[in-house]
């Protein structure tokens, strides 16, 4: 397999980056995918499933999977990570209830071996609701200074004002073109 | 109603296999290689009942087509859509072969999800199905384009589109007759009838409103004299003088016709489908005038030896003529050798076929030919005597042995700006033999 | 490029080789892996391990692939029920899909993925999809709502479906409406309660009526099919209907046809009354049933098994069509045998001659089972049309002379019945049939034959050496055989007894010594009980004058028939079962009947009675068998005295109820002759209502039955101070569909004043199911006001004079009635003997088919049938002494039970 990578990766720019967004319930995953993609804010129902889009942002193509955060379909997520380039997580910075488990989930999902090379972008979303919390204690939270050998940032983001997502894909495309 | 649908090959291999409903399991893909094809006794019912589950199919060259339900369908519904599939998947990839369903399967399935919806038979004309469903998937269509998808296939006038435009407008009628006989070798008529149908080619723009006249003895007795010929080679239909009318016993047909209008006014209204369609079938049994006479003379010449004359006669116009006429004489299963004599076309004995075949390119009216045989036996012990099945022969001539005439073809359209002059039309008869047999 | 190419991959590893090209970045990767996918699926590999990664192929721009993937998913959804919710969100998507086309997509392939956690999500979107703008989503949905029910019918009822899927019934668009018909048949037959749970209306027929016109032929079958379900009101609205559906005979499809066959069928039971209009109909019946022959083998056998029961129903209809049923040398040969039994039904006079020339000519074909039907059809044509007997007869020596084996046997079997139907009349043949003695060896004929020389024993000089030349070999016979032989020996012992005495003692130790079948020795027992007590009593029964043999052949039981017609062109009528035969559950649906005829039917139609039955063959020889030695079961005798005098019995009786429809010899024949009198028991008059009730009006009244009608006796009487007038009537539907076959006759009451008020009743009304099933509202109406009351019909005023079933009817529908429509009840205070409990019955249409006698107890086998076309079949146990009796009832509709008891005891009663 090793061979055939680098010949993708030789060809980068015309392959397509596959990116999952993830994160629990009502987190704010398909908002931001289809931010990203049509550049507005569309009325969203809780995704049982997934949705996948191509979205191209400055001239990078990447194919974006938004997989659903309910606990009946986060076992699945694992059926996606084959290939994976990166990751977006995304968190409800106002959910200080639920935070434990957006750790634990994103723990537990670092350790799969198919995604040992993926980037990991992390969004403290929601950053426009009273009393959420900060980046800082986002990042306290999900237990970031532990990662070792991975590439990632947090970002704070409002998906519904649009602030923050065009800061994080400049990141991640530097980084993913970074590692050719 | 169907709760699968399964096509197979002649060994019982699975070619398609389409579950519509929950209660027929794979098994019954099974169940009906095990008990239909590969019977031991052959199955003598298309209607098959294996553990509560019932079986429909057709056999069509080495293909099987079964439905299969377990509950109370209607079984007419059923062959009839059964045929139905089988006629869509002949347009679309001709004959019905192993080859040609393994090469087409994917289509096949699009087809089957469409035409069928939970065992319920949906919109099945194949001119629709083409505007939409294609080997290459759905053609790119423009939004107005797939509403006009839509509401043709579940329209009032499902079987044609708008916005069809010919620089031409012509339309062709081809009468097309079937004559079934049954004969005694006496030469008494046991029964005869012809089964016709009119096929219409139709290249005319818009939406045009056709009005059909035809002979029929109710309508020519109700008007008295009809008004307005045909344009088109209609002079040559001598066979016919003196017998104006035809006595129709049944008709049926294509369900572009306004039937509630026929029943009312007897008048054939219809807006046709573009290109060939089937305008209508009927059915006579009175005044048949029969092409051909065959006359059998069988004498049997002690246990290995058989003598076999056959007259043939033709009983039309002399001015006419007949084709492709072709004598099948059966002979019995000991035939040892076959000696032939015959006046006019060429004779052969097909060991393969217990028959001797004559064949003749062309005949005349109103003449007469004749066939003799001598058939050598093999001395068998067999109790069984020979059955004598009857003579048949097949055949083709320029008339419609029915007397059926079309009176007029009017069209329509008041929308566009051509009139029914401008339209150019043709009339054909052909009158071909069916099941055309004499007992000997 | 082909797909052939597809089915050839069957390599190792080929899951995973798949699994990585279904992920691969490339569109046209994707889509031929997956028709590889489906390829595997297709010959039955199992590829459910791809599903995950077959899913998340689904969201794609390409039509092709998403069709592919749906397919997949419609297969495999099941076996991977927690994966499957994967796929919800797609769906969602798709249904709000700008293009129609991936909106019907959708909501079509996701009502195929039976797995519970996905029904939830279903209901939004289909709900939308029942109001899209575009018909063709509109009619896909109308049919997800039948899917839906089949996977939950308490979600359909209590989302609002059937609301939205009625409302469809109004659409704009004919498919629409087709569609949603079919769908709200599917849901009402398959309803738990067995109540249509949408009840159709003229309002709705009407604009079914429209829509005929308009939409596809499979969509016209559902609306007639759906039609055939729906009673008129009135035969006026029959009348109308009629009309409407009439041009669909013309259609170029065969179920369309059939199917308007069907309802028109239906109709002219309710309009019967209309004798020009049923004549009209049936004349335009003729040319559209005959030209479904010209249709391909398939559909020609599905019109000839429901051609069977058009003839059977309504014969007039195809009298004059013989010639087309003719076989043609080609047909397939389920064509061929379904045509010769037609030709057997229309068989008359005036067509026989030529009959008789087809049937001599297939009698020479090559296939076995057509070459026998033919022979045996040649037989029942000599039969049905007596003056061709002699033709017929010669014929069939014609085709003995042909020596082939099974042709001989056949019409040996078929001669043997023509000797019973004109005794001593062909006796002459005999000797030509001894000549082919050695050769049967099918057991039927051999028993035929044996039958034959035993009763023409006098007649046949060697007979003693033919039926010696058999006991050779008794104990390798079949059974039948044994027992025909047993008997044929003791009639040529009772017509020859000097020389035959060695032979009849030979046959009677053979019987009764060294065999081990109960039935043979049991009879051996009795003829020897019976010749060494009693040979005159043995003459007396054994040579008995046999009952003659009728003429028809494998009818249906009309009930069944009545069944069948409501099911024409279905697979009911193609294997002449009804559903429950074959279908599991509730799937089956509610039993159908034809309705009522119209009220003038009896006066106005000449009473065509019922052909009797004759089993076919099998059970023939066993009823020749009964014949000579009574109805089975034989009781087990106790003592060799009792063995004779109960064998007598049985056998007196059993010739009695053997002799079937034309019960009019016998004992029961003494009673039948009594009923010149009749008097259909009237129960007493009851208040129904009460003066304070009616406003000083008070009504008692009863039901009675007089010269085949039943009728209302009513007192009025005025116990107001004012006089009362302008009285009028009005019954409410019932089950019955009971309603006035007149007006009231009643004049003005003056103050205190009281008049008979009879009321002479129809059952042509509208039914409506009541409970109790006999209720009845009635509304009166007069000058002061309209006052209501109900009363309970007594069933038995609705039992018809023509519900007296053939004996061999009543036998195989009693066993045909599956047990689950047995119903048991004891009668108290019984008095009186069988025979005047019977003849009581009598007067009240309830007619004894047999009676018995077992072990002490009395058996009255009885039928009846209600003016509604259903038939009841009872038994009645008596026991002499005993004031309780037993009555067991079977019937195909057997909710009727109850009031069919209430009637028991008020007629035993009165």
């Amino acid at each position: 397999m090793g061979g055939l990578f680098s010949y993708f990766r030789g060809l980068l720019g015309a392959r397509e980056m596959r990116i999952l967004i993830l994160g629990l319930d009502g987190a704010g995953k398909t908002t931001i995918l289809y931010k990203l993609q049509v550049g507005e804010v569309v009325t969203t129902i809780p995704t049982i499933g997934f949705n996948v889009e191509q979205v191209t942002y400055k001239n990078l193509k990447f194919q974006v999977w938004d997989l659903g955060g309910q606990t009946s379909i986060r076992p699945y997520w694992r059926c996606y990570y084959g290939n994976t380039d990166a990751i977006i997580y995304v968190v409800d910075s106002a959910d200080r209830d639920r935070i434990g488990i957006s750790k634990d989930e994103l723990v537990h999902m670092l350790r799969e071996e198919e995604l040992a090379n993926a980037i990991l972008v992390v969004l403290a979303n929601k950053q426009d609701m009273a009393g959420c919390l900060t980046v800082a204690e986002v990042h306290q939270a999900l237990g970031l200074d532990a990662l070792r050998d991975r590439t990632f940032q947090i970002f704070k983001t409002s998906a519904v004002r649009g602030e923050g997502l065009d800061q994080a894909m400049d990141w991640l495309s530097n980084a993913l073109q970074a590692r050719k | 109603m169907i709760g699968g649908l399964f096509v197979y090959n002649h060994k019982g291999e699975v070619l398609i296999s389409r579950v519509y409903r929950d209660d027929i399991g794979r098994n019954a893909v099974d169940a009906f290689r095990v008990n239909v094809i590969h019977a031991r006794q052959q199955v003598r019912s298309p209607v098959t009942n294996i553990a509560r589950t019932s079986f429909f199919h057709i056999k069509r060259a080495n293909i099987w087509l079964a439905a299969v339900t377990k509950q109370n369908v209607n079984a007419a519904m059923v062959f009839e859509f059964l045929l139905k599939i089988i006629d869509v998947m002949q347009s679309y990839f001709g004959k019905i072969s192993e080859e040609n369903i393994k090469n087409n399967f994917v289509l096949i399935y699009e087809l089957l999800d469409e035409i069928l919806d939970f065992g319920y038979p949906q919109n099945s004309d194949t001119g629709v199905l083409k505007t939409f469903i294609t080997q290459q998937g759905i053609k790119s269509a423009s939004k107005e384009e797939q509403a006009q998808i839509t509401s043709q296939v579940t329209g009032q006038i499902g079987w044609r589109r708008e916005g069809i435009k010919y620089r031409r407008n012509e339309l062709f009628l081809d009468v097309l007759e079937y004559v079934n006989l049954l004969m005694s070798p006496q030469g008494q008529v046991l029964s005869a009838h012809v089964a016709g149908k009119v096929v219409m080619k139709s290249y005319l723009s818009g939406m045009p409103e056709c009005k059909f006249g035809i002979n029929d003895k109710i309508v020519m007795e109700a008007k008295g004299k009809g008004n307005g010929g045909i344009s088109g080679n209609t002079d040559s239909d001598p066979a016919r003088s003196g017998k104006p009318v035809v006595v129709i016993d049944d008709c049926q047909f294509h369900q572009c016709v306004k039937l509630s209008k026929f029943e009312t006014e007897h008048s054939i209204s219809f807006i046709p489908p573009d290109g060939e369609f089937e305008l209508m079938r009927y059915r006579t049994t009175k005044d048949i005038s029969l092409p051909f006479r065959v006359i059998p003379l069988v004498r049997e010449v002690g246990r290995t030896k058989m003598e076999v004359k056959v007259v043939l006669k033709s009983n039309f116009k002399p001015s006419l003529l007949g084709q492709k006429i072709e004598v099948k004489i059966p002979t019995p299963l000991n035939t040892s050798g076959v000696q032939l004599i015959c006046l006019k076309g060429k004779a052969k004995y097909k060991a393969s076929e217990n028959a001797i075949v004559w064949k003749i390119k062309r005949m005349a009216g109103m003449k007469e030919t004749q066939l003799s045989a001598e058939i050598e036996l093999l001395e068998t012990d067999t109790k069984k005597k020979w059955t004598r099945p009857p003579i048949s022969m097949g055949f083709e001539v320029p008339f419609a042995p029915s007397g059926f005439k079309v009176r007029y073809l009017k069209v329509f359209e008041p929308k566009l700006n051509y009139s029914d002059h401008d339209v150019i039309k043709w009339v054909r008869y052909i009158g071909r033999s069916g099941l055309y047999e004499t007992r000997c | 490029m082909t797909d052939s190419k597809y089915f050839t991959t069957t390599k190792k590893g080929e899951i995973f080789e798949l699994k990585s090209e279904l992920n691969s970045d490339k569109k046209e990767k994707k889509k031929e892996a997956v028709k590889k996918v489906i390829a595997s699926m297709t010959v039955g590999k199992d590829v459910s391990a791809l599903f995950p990664d077959v899913v998340n192929c689904m969201q794609t721009d390409n039509l092709e692939l998403k069709k592919l993937v749906y397919l997949y998913l419609m297969n495999y959804a099941k076996s991977q029920p927690d994966m499957a919710i994967m796929a919800v969100n797609t769906f969602v998507k798709d249904c709000e899909d700008s293009n129609p086309l991936i909106r019907a997509l959708a909501v079509r392939t996701m009502g195929c993925i039976r797995v519970d956690k996905i029904t939830e999500y279903l209901c939004e979107p289909l709900r939308k999809c029942l109001k899209d703008e575009d018909p063709y989503v509109r009619k896909t949905a109308a049919v997800c709502v039948a899917k839906l029910y089949d996977i939950s019918s308490s979600m359909v009822e209590d989302q609002g479906f059937l609301d939205q899927l009625k409302d469809l019934l109004s659409d704009s668009n004919p498919m629409v409406v087709a569609n949603a018909v079919a769908a709200l048949s599917e849901i009402n037959e398959a309803s738990v309660s067995g109540q249509p749970l949408v009840e159709m209306n003229a309002s709705t027929i009407n604009k079914l009526l429209t829509a005929l016109n308009e939409c596809t032929e499979w969509g016209q079958v559902f609306i007639l099919d759906a039609l055939s379900n729906y009673c008129p009101r009135d035969a006026r609205e029959a009348h109308s209907i009629c009309e409407r559906i009439t041009p669909r005979l013309a259609h170029a499809n065969a179920a369309v046809v059939l199917s308007a066959v069907k309802v028109l069928m239906k109709l002219m039971e309710m309009v019967s009354e209309d004798t020009e209009l049923v004549s009209t109909l049936s004349r335009k019946l003729a040319p559209p049933l005959v030209t479904l022959l010209s249709a391909e083998p398939e559909v020609q056998y599905v019109a000839l098994r429901n051609i069977n029961l058009v003839v059977q129903k309504r014969p007039e209809i195809l009298k004059h069509e013989m010639k087309v049923f003719f076989v043609k040398y080609n047909d397939p040969i389920y064509v061929k045998l379904e045509k010769l039994d037609i030709m057997i039904r229309l068989a008359s006079q005036a067509n026989i001659a030529q009959v008789l020339g087809e049937l001599k000519e297939y009698a020479t074909e090559v296939d076995v089972d057509f070459v026998r039907k033919a022979v045996r059809a040649i037989g029942r044509c000599a039969i049905k049309v007596e003056p061709s007997a002699e033709r017929c007869v010669s014929t069939l020596l014609e085709l003995i002379q042909t020596k082939v084996n099974y042709v001989v046997q056949e019409a040996i079997v078929v001669i043997k019945d023509i000797f019973r139907k004109y005794p001593n009349k062909y006796e002459s043949i005999i000797s030509t049939l001894c000549e082919n003695l050695d050769t049967l060896d099918e057991p039927e004929a051999r028993a035929s034959m044996v039958w034959i020389v035993g009763e023409y024993a006098e007649r046949i000089d060697n007979a003693d050496e033919l039926l010696d030349s058999f006991l050779e070999g008794f104990h390798d016979e079949n059974a039948q055989v044994q027992l025909q032989l047993l008997t044929a020996v003791v009639k040529l012992f009772l017509k020859r007894p000097a020389d035959t005495q060695e032979l009849v003692q030979h046959v009677l130790s053979l019987a009764t010594q060294d065999s081990d079948n109960p039935d043979l020795r049991d009879r051996g027992f009795i003829y020897w009980r019976l010749l060494s007590t009693d040979p005159a009593a043995a003459k007396e029964v054994v040579l008995a004058d046999k009952p003659l043999i009728s003429e028809e052949t494998d009818l249906l039981e009309p009930t069944l028939l009545d069944e069948l017609i409501c099911h024409i062109s279905s697979l009911a009528s193609v294997y002449h079962k009804p559903p429950t035969a074959f279908v599991e559950g509730r799937g089956a649906g509610v039993r159908k009947s034809l309705p009522a005829r119209g009220a003038a039917a009896d006066d106005s139609q000449p009473h065509v009675p019922q052909a009797t039955v004759i089993p076919n063959q099998e059970s023939l020889i066993g009823d020749l068998l009964s014949m000579d030695i009574g109805g089975p079961p034989a009781p087990t005798p106790a003592s060799n005295l009792d063995l004779l005098a109960s064998g007598v019995d049985v056998l007196l009786g059993g010739g009695t109820e053997a002799a079937g429809g034309s019960t009019t010899t016998g004992l029961l024949g003494d009673i039948f002759g009594v009923t010149a009198a009749p008097a259909c028991y009237t129960p007493p008059r009851q208040c129904w209502l009460p003066a304070d009730k009616g406003k000083g009006l008070e009504i008692w009244g009863t039901f009675s039955r007089q010269n085949g009608q039943p009728r209302m006796e009513m007192t009025f009487t005025n116990k107001a101070m004012q006089p009362m007038s302008g009285f009028a009537i009005q019954l409410n539907k019932n089950s019955f569909g009971v309603c006035p076959a007149g007006g009231l006759v009643v004049g003005a009451l003056g103050a205190g004043g009281a008049a008979e008020a009879p009321l002479s009743l129809a059952t042509s009304g509208p039914v409506q199911r009541m409970e109790p099933l006999n209720n009845l509202q009635v509304a009166i109406k007069n000058n002061v006001d309209v006052f209501y009351f109900a009363c309970l019909i007594p069933v038995h005023i609705l039992f018809t004079e023509d519900g007296q079933l053939d004996k061999r009817v009543f036998l195989s529908t009693w066993k045909e009635i599956p047990a689950a429509n047995e119903v048991q009840h004891t009668l108290s205070n019984v008095i009186g003997t069988a025979d005047s409990i019977a003849q009581k019955m009598t007067l009240n249409n309830i007619f004894t088919i047999a009676k018995r006698n077992v072990e002490g107890q009395d058996m009255l086998y009885q039928s009846l049938k209600l003016t509604n076309n259903i038939w009841v079949l009872l038994e009645l146990k008596l026991q002499p002494g005993n004031p309780e009796a037993t009555l067991s009832l079977k019937s195909r509709t057997v909710e009727v039970a109850t009031c069919i008891f209430q009637a028991y005891e008020a007629i035993i009663k009165s």
